[in-house]
């Protein structure tokens, strides 16, 4: 162990340097405590500094139980691809236009690529083409203002990855006739 | 355990230098009352270990911050699928 760490927690405890050798030797508790790594350092530094210690005080208010639930929660929601498919399908609902959905899913179904950039996605519906569609060049404004505004890089990316399960969210579009 | 019998059996001492100890304002006094419960330091003594403190043993303030955030999106999605009972 670094010299640094035990000069600290000889004035945490109000020892010398000797004592707490022999306390090691001796295997007493609060040597084992602090030799157990909950605390670095600069952590126990910051307590005799300051009479605080920030990663402390994050997590004192909580039980175990509450902070692992906060833990897993939280770590299941930053890596859950499907929380974030529901995130995105609550921008489908909320957005809600009929017609630029359907371009949408119109590109998507035609579309080989599995990986496709926000860019890539909007030169697609730029350029996408339909004699049934009125009013073709505003309602491809409103698909790309969805694709351009609302949805966020990753998103896209998640969009063209799971395509079928998505669009399978609006089964109702799939019977809508425009013309 | 009383309190001071845990603390005594934390350092090995007797119970009266915890007192003394306590007197004399050493930080390690305050450290202990401030951030951990006797339950805490009594799991510690009997198994080598505190349980909560495994949990974030090598996560950094910021990590920890970012994943107790409050349960803000748990909270979203709850709502998500509640409107999307509504809308479908």
């Amino acid at each position: 162990m670094e010299i640094g760490f035990k000069k600290i927690v000889c004035n945490l405890l109000g020892i010398t340097a000797r004592s707490y050798s022999n306390w090691a030797k001796e295997l007493r508790p609060i040597i084992t405590f602090f030799e157990k790594g909950y605390l670095n350092k600069n952590e126990l530094k910051e307590f005799l500094d300051t009479g605080k210690i920030k990663k402390l005080d994050l997590i004192k208010k909580y039980s175990f139980e509450e902070l692992q639930e906060k833990l897993t929660n939280q770590q299941n929601i930053v890596n859950n691809e499907e929380l974030m498919i529901k995130n995105l399908i609550f921008k489908f609902l909320i957005f809600n236009k009929e017609a630029p959905l359907l371009i949408l899913r119109n590109i998507l179904k035609e579309l080989k690529q599995t990986i496709l950039e926000k860019n890539d996605l909007i030169g697609l519906i730029r350029n996408y083409q339909s004699n049934l569609i009125k009013n073709l060049i505003k309602i491809k404004k409103n698909t790309i203002f969805f694709i351009d505004k609302l949805l966020t890089d990753e998103e896209v990316k998640l969009l063209i990855k799971y395509k079928n399960e998505i669009l399978l969210s609006f089964a109702n579009i799939e019977d809508i006739e425009i013309n | 355990m009383t309190f001071k019998e845990t603390m005594a059996k934390l350092f090995s001492t007797a119970e009266g230098t915890y007192y003394k100890w306590k007197k004399e304002n050493r930080p390690i006094i305050n450290l202990l009352a401030k951030y951990f419960t006797k339950e805490e330091l009594e799991e510690f003594l009997t198994t080598g270990e505190i349980s909560k403190q495994e949990l974030t043993k090598n996560l950094s303030v910021n990590e920890i911050q970012e994943l107790i955030k409050d349960g803000h999106n748990k909270k979203i999605l709850e709502q998500i699928e509640e409107l999307k009972k509504k809308l479908v």
